[in-house]
């Protein structure tokens, strides 16, 4: 008969790919078991109703995690997944290194084309404006985050993303609280969206392949200059006429970069991986959120504005549909995870529970 | 020899197999206890280990046997893993040695300078 806690701990088990559960569920629960009536022999009635800690569930659910997100040798299906969420994080992370390249960009280009200011007000170069000075310099930490991602320095990177993540969190909970910062669901948005190159930096576990670090590293030059030279040509459009700023705002900027990247990979026909156009139709939902929240602020405006960010998700959406099917198509290529599963099997683990 | 650098967990589960085969279990203690307490493997971190150790060829099934009306198994150690735990202990041997060496050679005034 078997016990409350192996129920709970066979219930945790299932986040396990079946085919990894066939080959070691039940060595798992003999072995888990053991070490619970071990760590309390005094009371075997109280650890059979116990649960699982939450330590040991964690345990699994890493190893649910870096199953399915495979590295090298995993089977070809869990490893182009791999391959497709270390691309988002790295993407992820690109975004804002190129951004925090951006600012000393823009503030130059400022310091050169606005008019000189007279005397400025002694309160401006006060506690505040230098704090505000440190919190926007806080961003630049995106850039060695990013770096080490790209040099294989992962826990560096995971460690620089939580640091870099918290005046992130900080700005947006206070922009939140602040009735004049737009719509709460967008900046609680922009919050998620700071929080998702930490989860995904969660697929660069052990047995990751080494990232290409060539193409990334000329991607944060050549995608800041790209982004200050689109930035230059549409702000008198976005200056000039309030109601086109979903075209160009940054969501619009993103929007049109997905789309571009997704019709430049779908017209090439050299890479035959899922792993691309899986990576880009996993950003499509991403985007279509933000896109989604950041209207919210238009409401109530003229029809232009929302007009435009309903053809951009359309656009979003339909760019997301064909990448989807085009890595669906290829994934179904890849052997399945029983062809390639390696471990001491014997015949007694094929009969499950 | 492993592709990537050998974690600490693994590098413990190798040892725990060095003299005989052992179980699950088994393994959990025999780590904690060569850590001296340090290394607390929780059951998933164990078989996602053993999981790339039996991938890699560097540890194998020995035998099953049964136990309170379950089966235990029991992993060795190939020769394969063998060879990788002896090279990855000289390496940290050699890193070890290599700081301690720099360590002597640099002695803060501070740290039992003046006796």
């Amino acid at each position: 008969m078997t016990s409350l806690l192996e129920e709970r701990y066979r219930r945790a088990l299932r986040l396990l790919p079946a085919d990894y559960r066939r080959l070691w569920e039940e060595d798992m629960v003999s072995s888990f078991l053991e070490a619970a009536y071990a760590s309390t022999p005094d009371d075997p009635e109280g650890v059979e109703i116990s649960s699982p800690s939450h330590g040991e569930v964690a345990s699994i659910a890493l190893l649910a995690l870096r199953l399915r997100l495979g590295g090298t040798g995993a089977p070809p299906r869990a490893f182009a997944w791999g391959e497709a969420i270390r691309r988002v994080a790295l993407i992820c992370l690109l975004v804002p290194a190129v951004e925090s390249l951006l600012m000393p960009l823009f503030m130059t280009w400022h310091l050169a084309h606005l008019p000189r200011p007279g005397v400025v007000e002694e309160a401006q170069v006060g506690f505040a404006s230098q704090w505000w000075a440190l919190w926007a310099m806080a961003g630049l930490l995106w850039i060695p985050t990013y770096l080490s991602a790209v040099f294989g320095h992962y826990r560096a990177a995971r460690i620089m993303a939580v640091v870099a993540f918290i005046p992130a969190a900080i700005t947006s909970v206070v922009q939140m609280l602040d009735p004049w910062n737009g719509p709460v669901p967008a900046q609680a948005y922009w919050l998620f969206l700071a929080a998702v190159p930490m989860l995904a930096l969660t697929a660069f576990g052990p047995n990751v392949p080494r990232v290409r670090a060539r193409p990334w590293l000329v991607a944060l030059p050549v995608g800041a200059a790209v982004s200050f030279a689109v930035a230059l040509l549409t702000a008198p459009l976005f200056l000039d006429n309030m109601a086109l700023s979903p075209l160009v705002d940054v969501p619009g900027m993103y929007c049109a970069a997905l789309i571009c990247a997704a019709m430049v990979h779908l017209a090439s026909r050299d890479n035959p991986s899922p792993s691309w156009p899986l990576a880009l139709a996993l950003l499509v939902p991403l985007l279509l959120g933000l896109r989604v929240t950041t209207l919210l602020g238009h409401f109530g405006e003229t029809v232009v504005p929302m007009t435009i960010g309903a053809v951009q998700c359309l656009l979003l959406a339909a760019t997301g549909t064909a990448l989807a099917a085009v890595a669906v198509r290829r994934l179904r290529r890849l052997p399945t995870a029983t062809e390639t599963l390696r471990a001491p099997a014997s015949e007694h683990s094929a009969d499950g529970r | 020899m492993t592709a990537s650098p050998m974690t600490e967990p693994a590098f413990f589960v190798l040892t725990a197999l060095v003299d005989v085969p052992r179980h699950g279990y088994g393994i959990v203690g025999e780590v904690a206890e060569l850590s001296e307490g340090r290394v607390s493997l929780k059951i998933g971190t164990l078989y996602g280990v053993l999981d790339r150790l039996a991938g890699e060829d560097l540890v194998e099934l020995d035998r099953e046997e049964p136990h309170k009306g379950r089966l235990r198994r029991y992993y060795r150690l190939t020769d394969r893993g063998r060879r990788a735990l002896t090279a990855e202990a000289a390496r940290q041997a050699a890193n070890a040695k290599a700081a301690s060496q720099r360590l002597a050679a640099h002695r803060p005034a501070t740290v039992g300078g003046l006796g």
